[in-house]
């Protein structure tokens, strides 16, 4: 009599229990993927050759070059759209005074002397008033101009400053680059020569082959870690390399690197990646 | 291991044999604690629901056999019949079998459905309440749990340490770390068990109540009609 009852119940506990399983798998998959992609956002690829700020270099005083000729351009442009407009002015008041004329002729024909007189000189007040008008809006525009004028310069002169300031800047940053590259590469061969010098060349290495290394150092100069990037294709040459760098275990002149300069060692030591060849070994 | 940095998935393989363990431990708990959480959550619903409707058609007028008899029929038709309307059918009942015999003293009748009632009242508070001392022992025992896994994955990579000659920090960070995510475990159990155990035992007791209430209302009926009748 209660089979369909405990079914039902039975049913219940199933579905709360995929419920609790779905939500489970969602969470474990969120934390398991979220966190790898916040990982790989964190990493700071930092450019290591000089080079490249040179290059950064040529091209930041073009683009100043551009900016200039761009506003040059611009002024250029409102210059004619303005002389347009003032044309158009013209034209127009010019159209109404003649249309008004000819309206008044009109009226002297069909109108007494008398009238035509008052009339005449009601036409040289219009004319007078028009003409007024027109030279207070040409003074205005004129005003405008010069207001418009003076702020283009303002706005040069303050790029101008702008960039001279940036290149200063860029040009201090790039000393100092120099230098700190001109210190990893002193420590960069220092690290090579131990490695070499603990280098087992096994049987199997041929000329050719290449394997990335990934290599963890903390501020001691201790390696922490190591793994292969990319491999060979040889296990053994894989091996070897990864040997010789633990053999190494303690790269003791970089800790000296660290108390001096912790930048320079964080940017280039922290973690590097070393390529290893059978023929030559270089960072 | 292509990842640079350390993940979460590594760290859980990588941690030793008692933190795996505890690891799982939690995992389970936390799994079953849902699903008891999922299964309560429908049934104090329910049996919410049921109460409103029974008391609906209970004073609605109509008359109390036929209340009785359409029990009866639902449970024929295999339908579910919980909650209140248990504590009413065997109040029901055991007054009519006890007021067949006409010389039955009024006072014993109603003693008689009184304690029929309590019975079945206590069987529904009983049902109320399943899975919720699960719960009760999630909610504290978890967070224990998972700190006893963190406790040892700190001890193991310590007593790493006491051997290395170089001590830094990258050396015990990844034990230490490993570890503290026995404890994040433990307390991702025991929130919701804490939630849900206080929520639902509220709900429980509120409902036990009314269904108390609702036994003495019937009660008086009851009593009205022996001493009338």
């Amino acid at each position: 009599m209660h089979i369909s009852q405990r079914l039902r119940n039975y049913g219940i506990y199933g579905l709360a229990g995929l419920f609790s399983l779905v939500l489970h798998i969602f969470i474990l998959f969120l934390l398991f993927v979220g966190w790898t992609e916040k990982k790989g956002e964190h990493k700071p690829q930092r450019p290591k050759f000089v080079q490249a700020t040179l290059v950064q270099m040529a091209p930041k005083a073009d683009v100043q070059d551009k900016q200039a000729a761009k506003k040059k351009a611009q002024v250029a442009a409102l210059k004619k759209v303005e002389a347009q407009r003032k044309e158009k002015a013209r034209k127009q008041k010019a159209a109404e005074r003649e249309k008004a004329e000819r309206r008044k002729a009109e009226q002297e024909k069909a109108r007494i002397e008398k009238i035509r007189r008052d009339k005449a000189l009601k036409k040289k007040q219009n004319e007078e008033k028009a003409r007024k008008a027109a030279a207070q809006k040409k003074k205005i525009e004129q005003e405008k101009k010069a207001k418009e004028a003076e702020r283009q310069e303002e706005l040069q002169r303050q790029a101008r400053a702008q960039a001279l300031a940036s290149a200063l800047d860029s040009e201090d940053e790039f000393l100092a680059d120099e230098q700190s590259a001109q210190l990893a590469q002193g420590y960069q061969s220092y690290i090579q020569q131990r490695i070499i010098a603990n280098w087992n060349r096994p049987l199997s290495a041929r000329r050719g082959m290449e394997t990335i290394l990934s290599i963890q150092l903390v501020p001691t100069g201790q390696v922490v870690g190591v793994s292969v990037l990319r491999s060979s294709g040889n296990d053994a040459f894989d091996l070897s390399a990864q040997q010789a760098v633990k053999k190494v275990g303690r790269f003791d002149k970089l800790q000296q690197l660290s108390s001096q300069s912790p930048t320079v060692f964080e940017q280039n030591f922290r973690q590097f990646q070393l390529v290893f060849r059978p023929e030559d070994l270089r960072l | 291991m292509p990842e640079q940095q350390l993940s979460i998935l590594s760290l859980v393989i990588g941690a030793s044999v008692p933190v795996q363990l505890v690891m799982l431990i939690l995992l389970i708990v936390s799994m079953v604690s849902w699903l008891m959480i999922g299964q309560r959550w429908w049934y104090l619903r329910q049996m919410n629901d049921g109460f409103k409707a029974f008391e609906a058609n209970f004073w609605s007028g109509v008359d109390l056999n036929e209340v009785f008899r359409d029990g009866s029929l639902r449970l024929n038709d295999n339908e579910v019949v919980d909650g209140v309307e248990n504590v009413f059918r065997s109040g029901f009942r055991e007054f009519n079998r006890l007021t067949k015999n006409e010389d039955t003293d009024p006072d014993a009748v109603m003693e008689g459905t009184e304690r029929a009632m309590r019975v079945a009242l206590s069987r529904e508070e009983e049902k109320l309440n399943t899975h919720l001392p699960f719960l009760a022992s999630v909610a504290s025992v978890s967070p224990y749990i998972g700190l006893f896994g963190t406790v040892w994955g700190i001890m193991q990579s310590f007593r790493g340490l006491a051997t290395m000659q170089q001590a830094t920090l990258a050396v015990v960070a990844p034990g230490i770390s490993e570890a503290l995510i026995a404890t994040a475990m433990g307390l991702f159990a025991a929130i919701p068990a804490v939630l849900a155990y206080n929520r639902f035992s509220a709900d429980a007791d509120a409902l036990y109540s009314r269904y108390d209430t609702f036994s003495d209302e019937f009660t008086s009926i009851l009593h009205h009609r022996v001493h009338s009748g």
